[in-house]
């Protein structure tokens, strides 16, 4: 005699356990989101434009909760982005700890630094979406990875999203294509 | 559970996992009978029916953080295991509590044949004190009562023990030796 012929779930039940499952996701969301925010603070408390920045940290580990609430293709995309989003978002901050002129000469003097963050995203994220397919993934990839690069990047102005829009795709292009045609010829 | 059961769960666990709420129902069903024996395992049937519900609700409350690399049926006994365990020492606790306040209400409490004869003694001794020269009955009372009038102490304990010996006589008569 089978297990389940003898025991038989009490009414309301299986919903109390979809309110649980849903209850410990959101827990998980919440916690990864403050992890994500708090890993951006750097950015935002070393690059100056504190308002706007500010935004973009709290929207950065909204979309990354989002991402993980939902879970599926939204979840690892915005893991990807989020990943790929926190080089362009530290790396400013990190020039600026090492020297606070060469952040900003290299910041006057072209997006340099952004663009550099923006390639090093782009490979990232190449390397991490190889496999998938689909708005879902791509869409919540590129907003973590647009909102975490943008609280670094918001010293360097138009030209910093600039550069930095520029540094995903010479990075993130070649790494995609290369590898969805391994991919097709395997 | 077999071969096939325990590889559709581990599938169905590492779905809903990354978020297939698609998935929750084959879990749910194939979950609740194997929580629900192991938990009869280790407990008496009503207690084991609480427990198991517990951790099936645990077991979803943390089904988000199941790693697909660990065997879904492990886990997920290993978790119901947990919660068993805190159910058990829970009731054990309750137990031993009820147990202590019960003691205590039995100590404090006396049964009606005491307070029964206690009452009858009071009455008792009301009568034996009634019959004693009133001075004797306000020593006794006073000395039962704590009280002390202003008389030195080798006169007050000489009138209480002559008091007494006189009560006892009188007690003596219906109800034999005080």
């Amino acid at each position: 005699m089978a297990t389940s012929e003898v025991f038989v779930a009490p009414a309301g039940l299986a919903s109390a356990a979809r309110r649980a499952y849903e209850i410990g996701r959101l827990e998980g969301a919440l916690l990864r989101g403050a992890a994500a925010a708090a890993l951006a603070m750097p950015g935002l408390l070393l690059c100056g434009q504190r308002g706007w920045a500010a935004a973009c940290v709290a929207a950065f580990g909204l979309v990354v909760a989002a991402g993980r609430m939902r879970g599926g293709p939204y979840e690892a995309g915005s893991r990807s982005g989020a990943i790929a989003g926190i080089v362009p978002c530290l790396l400013p901050a990190a020039v600026r700890l090492y020297d606070p002129a060469l952040c900003m000469l290299l910041m006057t003097r072209g997006p340099w630094v952004c663009a550099a963050g923006g390639a090093a995203a782009g490979i990232l994220l190449g390397l991490s979406g190889r496999g998938a397919r689909g708005l879902p993934f791509w869409g919540s990839a590129f907003a973590a990875l647009a909102l975490g690069g943008a609280i670094g990047c918001f010293p360097a102005g138009v030209l910093g999203f600039s550069g930095l829009a520029l540094g995903v795709i010479a990075g993130g292009a070649p790494v995609l294509v290369s590898r969805r045609e391994a991919w097709g010829s395997n | 559970m077999d071969a096939g059961g325990r590889a559709a769960l581990q599938r169905d666990l590492t779905a809903l996992a990354r978020g297939e709420r698609s998935a929750f129902e084959a879990v749910f069903g194939r979950l609740w009978p194997v929580v629900r024996g192991f938990a009869g395992g280790f407990l008496p049937p009503p207690e084991a029916e609480d427990a198991a519900q517990e951790a099936l609700l645990r077991i979803f409350r943390r089904a988000s953080e199941f790693d697909p690399r660990r065997d879904a049926l492990s886990w997920a006994l290993g978790v119901a295991a947990w919660q068993i365990r805190t159910h058990r020492t829970r009731a054990r606790r309750r137990r031993e509590e009820s147990l202590e306040a019960a003691a205590e209400t039995a100590d404090r409490a006396s049964s009606p044949e005491d307070a029964a004869i206690s009452s009858e003694r009071g009455a008792a001794l009301e009568r034996a004190l009634a019959q004693l020269p009133a001075s004797d009955a306000a020593t006794l009372v006073a000395f039962a009562r704590g009280e002390r009038p202003d008389l030195p102490d080798a006169t007050f304990r000489k009138r209480v023990s002559r008091a007494l010996s006189r009560l006892r006589a009188r007690w003596r008569i219906p109800h034999g030796n005080l």
